[in-house]
C-alpha cells in the first residue's frame, strides 16, 4: 500500500512532495479502521489498520526535528536561563555541598586522624604520592598519549558521576544527596589531609583549574535532581506521577549543562592541570575561569 | 478486540482510537540482553584491536566504552522512534504516553534513570515498579512520560483458513456478545499458526466453561469451533461479516481472498 511506503520515507524531501496525499491517506485510514471496528471486521484486519494508523500518527505528529541552531540556543541561552531561574535551589544546593565539604575539611585539620576515617588509608596514600612535590611528579607520570588517557578516562568518571547523582534524585532526593555530600566530604578531607603533609603547593596548582567548573556541575546536577526528589516528596497539586515528569522536564537542561561543564573540566583537567607551571600562572587560569564561568550564569541569555 | 489487562487506548484528534498493548518485563528483558550481546559484540573486535596498537589508543577505548554505557539507548531510541536493534527484534518501541513518537528528551531521561532502575541488583527496582504501575512503567518511564508497547505486525492468516474438510458453518448453540464472537474469528485466523495440540488446549478451554458452545461433532475440540468460527464469519457471498461487496472499497481487496470457500490447510 501506497501508505506503508510512505511510512518508511526516511529523506525530508519525499516527505514533502508527498506531504499532501499522505494526510489524506493517512485520514482515510482512520475511517477505514474505525469502520472496520463498528461493523466487527476481521480481527486481523482491525490490528492491521491499527498498526498503521499509530505509525501514521506517530510520524504526523513528531516533535521538532534535531537541529543545530537548539543545541546553539541551548548554550546561549536556555541554560543560563534556567539556572538563573532555579537559582535559590542553586545556592542552596551550593551551600549544602561546599558546606559539608568546608567542615569536614576542617574537620581533618582539626583531627587528622579523622582522614583516615573518611576516606580509608590506601586512598590517602595513592593520593599522597600523586601530589607529592619531592616524589615522582604528576606530569612525569603523564606523557603525550597518556594525556588523552586521562581525558577520556575523566569524561567516563565525573560524568558518570554527574548523571548517577541526577538519577539518585528520584528517590525522594536521597540518592542525590549521598552522593553530593559524599564528594564534598571527600573532596574538604582530601585538601585538608594533603595540607597537613605539607603537599598543598602541588594539589592546589592541580585543581584550581578545573575544580570550580567541576564542582559547580556537581552542584546543577544535584540541583536537577533534587528538584525531582522535592516533586516526589511534595507534589503539590499534581499527582506525584505528573510532578515528576514535570520537574525531570525542567531539570533535564541541567544535566545536559552540567555534563557539558563536565566536559569543560576534563578537558582543562587532561590538557592543563598537571603542567608543571608556575603558581602565579595557574592561579591566575583559575581566576578567570571562575570569573568567566560566574560571569557566564549570570549575563548570558539576557535580553 | 477483547480486552486485556496490558491494553491502552489513545483517541487522536481524528476521533479515531489506537489501540496500544504495552509490553510487560519479559520481552524488555529480553530486547535488553539483545542490546548486551549486540554491545559486547561490537565492543570487543574494537578494544581488542585498540589494545593492540598500544596504550595510544586507552583514550578512544575509554571514551567508546563511556559511550556504550550511556548513549547506546538514548541515540538508538531517539534516531529510530524509540527502537533499538534489540527491541526491534521483540518488535516493541518506546513511545510516549500519548501515543506519539518519542522525542530525544524522553528518551535522555528514560535513559538516564537507568541509573535509579538499575540501582540495586540488576534491575530489580525497576522490575518492581513495572508490576505496580500500569502500563509496565519503570522508574525512567514514569519520569520521562513514556511508554513501551507491542508494535511488530501480528501474523495473521485472513485468507488461508478454509480448510479441505467437508466443514459445514455450524452455528453456537449459546448466545456469544460481540467480544466473544470476535475471540473465536481470532482462534480461527490463528489456527495455521498453532500446532494441533495447542489448538485442541485453547479450544478445550471452551469445553470446560461451557459444554454447549462447541457443537457436537465427531472430531477435535479446534475443528469443532472452526465450524464456529465458519459461521460467524458468514457465507463469502452473504452474511453480515464479510465484506465482498460491502460498502468500503478501499477494505475490499484484503477480503477477497476469503471469497473462495475451499482453500487447503495453511
Amino acid at each position: 500500500m501506497r501508505f506503508e511506503r510512505m511510512l518508511t520515507y526516511r529523506g525530508r524531501r519525499e516527505r514533502r512532495l508527498d506531504a499532501e496525499s499522505f494526510t489524506e491517506l493517512y485520514l482515510a485510514l482512520c475511517q477505514d479502521l474505525t469502520v472496520a471496528r463498528a461493523n466487527n471486521y476481521s480481527p486481523a484486519l482491525i490490528s492491521r489498520l491499527n498498526r498503521l494508523v499509530h505509525a501514521g500518527y506517530r510520524l504526523l505528529y513528531k516533535a521538532r526535528p534535531f537541529s543545530i541552531r537548539r543545541i546553539i540556543r541551548f548554550w546561549r541561552i536556555d541554560f543560563p536561563r534556567t539556572v538563573r531561574d532555579t537559582i535559590s535551589a542553586v545556592i542552596l544546593t551550593a551551600l549544602l555541598f561546599y558546606g559539608l565539604g568546608f567542615f569536614s575539611y576542617l574537620l581533618v585539620r582539626t583531627y587528622p586522624q579523622a582522614a583516615y576515617i573518611i576516606a580509608g588509608e590506601d586512598t590517602l596514600v595513592s593520593l599522597e604520592r600523586m601530589y607529592d612535590p619531592d616524589g615522582e611528579r604528576l606530569h612525569h607520570q603523564r606523557d603525550e598519549n597518556t594525556d588523552a588517557g586521562m581525558f577520556a578516562f575523566y569524561i567516563y568518571n565525573n560524568v558518570s558521576i554527574g548523571f548517577r547523582i541526577f538519577a539518585g534524585g528520584v528517590f525522594f532526593g536521597i540518592g542525590s544527596l549521598l552522593i553530593l555530600i559524599f564528594n564534598g566530604v571527600f573532596f574538604g578531607t582530601v585538601w585538608a589531609h594533603l595540607i597537613h603533609m605539607g603537599y598543598q603547593s602541588t594539589f592546589l596548582s592541580f585543581v584550581i583549574g578545573h575544580g570550580f567548573i567541576e564542582l559547580n556541575a556537581f552542584v546543577l546536577c544535584g540541583v536537577a535532581g533534587l528538584k525531582m526528589g522535592w516533586a516526589l516528596t511534595a507534589p503539590g497539586n499534581l499527582s506525584r506521577r505528573d510532578a515528576l515528569k514535570r520537574a525531570a522536564d525542567r531539570a533535564l537542561p541541567l544535566v545536559y549543562g552540567g555534563a557539558g561543564m563536565l566536559f569543560v573540566a576534563a578537558v582543562i583537567e587532561a590538557f592543563w592541570s598537571a603542567r608543571p607551571l608556575s603558581f602565579e600562572i595557574k592561579a591566575a587560569f583559575a581566576v578567570t575561569a571562575a570569573v568567566l564561568n560566574i560571569l557566564y550564569f549570570w549575563l548570558s541569555g539576557r535580553r | 478486540m477483547t480486552d486485556r489487562d496490558s491494553l491502552c487506548i489513545q483517541r487522536t484528534p481524528e476521533g479515531v482510537e489506537i489501540e496500544l498493548h504495552s509490553a510487560g518485563p519479559v520481552v524488555r528483558f529480553i530486547a535488553f540482553i539483545i542490546d548486551g550481546a549486540i554491545r559486547i559484540t561490537v565492543l570487543l573486535p574494537i578494544l581488542i584491536i585498540l589494545t593492540m596498537t598500544g596504550s595510544s589508543g586507552t583514550w578512544l577505548i575509554m571514551l567508546i566504552i563511556f559511550l556504550f554505557e550511556w548513549f547506546y539507548f538514548t541515540l538508538f531510541e531517539g534516531a529510530m522512534d524509540g527502537q533499538t536493534p534489540g527491541k526491534k527484534v521483540m518488535g516493541i518501541r518506546v513511545i510516549r504516553d500519548n501515543g506519539t513518537a518519542l522525542t530525544w528528551n524522553a528518551a535522555m531521561v528514560r535513559n538516564l534513570l537507568r541509573a535509579a532502575d538499575g540501582f540495586l541488583f540488576n534491575y530489580i527496582i525497576g522490575f518492581v515498579v513495572m508490576f505496580c504501575s500500569r502500563g509496565f512503567r519503570r522508574i525512567g518511564d514514569h519520569a520521562a512520560g513514556t511508554m513501551v508497547v507491542y508494535t511488530a505486525p501480528v501474523v495473521f492468516f485472513e485468507s488461508g483458513w478454509s480448510f479441505n474438510l467437508d466443514l459445514r458453518p455450524v452455528p453456537p448453540q449459546v448466545g456469544l456478545t460481540v467480544a466473544e464472537q470476535q475471540a473465536i474469528l481470532s482462534f480461527a485466523e490463528r489456527l495455521p499458526l498453532l500446532t494441533d495440540q495447542r489448538a485442541e488446549e485453547l479450544a478445550g478451554i471452551l469445553d470446560n466453561v461451557n459444554p454447549a458452545i462447541l457443537p457436537s461433532m465427531p472430531y477435535n475440540a479446534g475443528i469443532r469451533l472452526l465450524a464456529v468460527a465458519q459461521w460467524i464469519k458468514g457465507e463469502p457471498e452473504k452474511g453480515r461479516f464479510s465484506s465482498a461487496g460491502g460498502a468500503d472499497e478501499r477494505i475490499r481487496p484484503e477480503k477477497k481472498e476469503q471469497a473462495d470457500g475451499a482453500g487447503h490447510r495453511g
